[in-house]
């Protein structure tokens, strides 16, 4: 109670702080970086599938003139097809852009996150802002630049109110934020005091013997798992995506495992793990405890609360029996 | 003598490295473990099922896989320098791990398992391969083919297909770049039992070859002059000694990716240890390699654990200190 009490503090902090007023000049920070917008970007862009899912659902995407990172996994979006037929219609490059192609677009804003689009090799706010394009990038993602506050659902909220300040859509990102936050309250109440608690590994690139790609404690899914009532086996790892070996995975023995239905066909992820002798004890696979999720649930966008409400019935049936 | 205790070394740090990792269990443990699987009946198994399951069918195999690996590398590293005569030749030389990484990234980006588990090591071999005869169809020409020609095609066709492999990765939508470039560093951590049989072959079948013709690899340092005199057919030496390092190269690098530094540093500090005579060095050689690919891996896997990093990150940095130390006692000994 009294944490969820000052969580709503915490949101109620932020949306002050980021919504003076509703006027322009609008100041949002990015990744240690401070981002002045004088009025609504005019030819904004979006790279990868998470982050165009947040924009769809912000009601933004058609504002945005170029989409990018999506290609061949367009239908995982949740949306109708007219809308995913004119995002296709959109994508100027079907992977990750470099500045040129974004620059081709005319960009004016491009939203991206550290490993989404954003690399201190490539892309980089810094090389974008020179040519004149503003950048935000995912809160959570900022992890792949050093330290940063533990995540929580104020990371995944923040980029909801930073969109709603940027593209002057404030009421909209507020009560979404409201709605989420409430929706969160309800899973935690049942699983808060759950001494229980399964072990959970999300299990990314597991079709082969070569070493999976795993969640450590700050990625948005170590959260959910955490707020749907599990463990992540890997949260003592600082850092969000992170390659594991698989004798850590034994070792850990995790009791459900989440797999992406991104790009590798999840059938041939299950016979993998099925099949493997040496995983053949886990407890996951002894009881098939398999759990899917699109590639917008498990990374940050406004898909998570979703994957949470699917997430904590799976490890905790009892709690949430009807 | 000195081969002897380098293989009692060997035997002696697989025992212990077998132990190290995510999960630490001691050599005694690993000892009875290993008698109870062979005699289900003896002792009292005081260990966990987990535990079993990562010595029995993980651990074990990377061991052997990275001693075979790394004794398969000493032994073709020491071939090539003798036929180049060239101290920096290493098994890589030809463009071996370069096409073996067009195979693999083609394999972990585009074409997936499409022939079952074995996809990703066949198409690493036949890029392996393929790189070999390339070099050797290009530095040949009517008059046979000189070192120097050899080893300079073998550097340019070294670069076109890295430049082909990168080009691979970046133009993959997919985030499986990742993973592309895991495998292109090298890694024991894929290793199964299943994996064995083939590079174990192939150690086996080339190392043989290899010391049935130590004695004209002698004879290669006095010049192709000099060993011509002595009646060696140098050409054909030179050629079948490339293909058979060519061969247990390819089989190496499709299991393992491209662990460098131990090819070409070996040879040097086997030659240190037992003199320049190929006879001698071929096997220290192939057993130091073996210590040291098995010790760098398992203090990987101890150091980074749960993580798991490529090998290539532990062993440039352990190989590069490695090579520093015997350069110097080298100079030091006024060789």
């Amino acid at each position: 109670m009294i944490r969820s009490l000052l969580f709503s503090g915490l949101v109620i902090l932020v949306m002050l702080r980021l919504h003076p007023a509703a006027a322009y000049p609008v100041i949002v920070h990015s990744c240690g970086d401070t981002v002045t917008f004088d009025g609504p970007p005019q030819r904004p862009v979006v790279n990868d599938l998470n982050m165009v899912q947040t924009v769809i659902d912000l009601g933004l995407i058609d504002r945005f003139v170029g989409v990018t990172g999506i290609a061949g996994v367009e239908a995982h979006l949740q949306a109708p097809p007219a809308t995913i037929a004119a995002i296709r219609a959109r994508e100027f490059s079907d992977r990750y852009p470099g500045i040129e192609a974004i620059l081709g677009q005319a960009a004016d804003f491009y939203f991206a996150g550290w490993g989404f689009g954003l690399s201190q090799a490539g892309v980089t706010p810094a090389a974008l802002a020179d040519v004149g394009i503003k950048t935000y990038a995912l809160a959570e993602s900022c992890i792949k630049l050093g330290p940063r506050a533990p995540v929580s659902m104020d990371t995944v909220y923040a980029d909801i109110l930073v969109l709603g300040a940027i593209f002057d859509v404030m009421p909209r990102a507020k009560s979404m934020v409201a709605d989420f936050a409430a929706r969160v309250a309800a899973i935690t109440a049942r699983t808060d005091r759950t001494t229980d608690r399964p072990t959970v590994m999300y299990c990314g690139d597991c079709d082969s013997d070569a070493p999976p790609l795993s969640m450590g404690g700050e990625g948005v899914l170590n959260l959910l798992i955490e707020l749907a009532g599990g463990r992540n086996i890997f949260s003592d790892i600082r850092d969000s995506y992170v390659r594991v070996s698989w004798e850590a995975v034994i070792a850990r023995d995790p009791a459900w495992i989440i797999i992406s239905d991104h790009r590798i066909p999840t059938g041939r992820i299950v016979g993998y793990l099925t099949s493997s002798p040496a995983l053949a004890n886990l407890a996951a696979v002894r009881l098939r405890h398999f759990l899917f999720m699109s590639y917008a649930e498990r990374s940050p966008s406004t898909r998570n609360v979703q994957a949470l409400e699917r997430l904590a019935p799976a490890l905790h049936p009892n709690l949430f029996a009807p | 003598m000195i081969r002897l205790a380098l293989a009692a070394a060997l035997a002696g740090s697989m025992i212990v490295a077998t132990g190290m990792g995510a999960v630490v269990v001691p050599p005694a443990t690993i000892l009875r473990m290993l008698i109870h699987e062979v005699a289900p009946g003896m002792g009292v198994p005081g260990w966990s099922v987990g535990e079993a399951r990562i010595i029995l069918s993980l651990r074990l195999p990377r061991v052997l896989l990275g001693a075979i690996v790394g004794a398969g590398l000493g032994v073709a590293g020491s071939a090539l320098q003798a036929i180049t005569r060239n101290p920096l030749a290493d098994p890589y030389l030809f463009g071996v791990s370069s096409g073996a990484s067009v195979g693999a990234v083609f394999v972990i980006l585009y074409a997936g398992p499409v022939l079952g588990v074995c996809t990703l090591p066949v198409l690493a071999f036949f890029g392996a391969l393929g790189a070999a005869a390339l070099v050797f169809g290009l530095a040949r020409d009517a008059r046979g083919m000189t070192v120097e020609r050899l080893v300079l095609t073998g550097v340019a066709v070294h670069f076109m297909l890295m430049a082909v492999t990168n080009g691979l990765i970046l133009s993959a939508s997919d985030r499986g770049a990742d993973s592309a470039l895991f495998w292109m560093l090298g890694s024991f951590a894929q290793a199964r039992w299943n994996l064995l049989p083939a590079p174990l072959i192939a150690l086996i079948i080339g190392t043989i070859w290899v010391l049935c013709r130590a004695e004209a690899l002698d004879a290669l340092s006095l010049g192709d002059e000099g060993a011509h005199t002595l009646g060696i057919s140098v050409g054909a030496l030179r050629l079948q000694m490339l293909v058979a390092t060519s061969v247990l190269t390819g089989a190496l690098v499709a299991v393992s990716g491209a662990v460098g530094f131990v090819g070409l540093i070996m040879p040097h500090a086997a030659r240190r240890m037992v003199g320049a005579r190929m006879r001698a060095v071929v096997p220290a050689a192939a057993l130091l390699g073996a210590i040291f690919a098995v010790w760098v891996d398992a203090g990987g896997r101890a150091l980074f654990a749960p993580r798991e990093l490529p090998l290539g990150v532990a062993m440039a940095e352990n190989g590069g200190v490695f090579l520093i130390v015997v350069v110097r006692r080298r100079e030091r000994a006024g060789l």
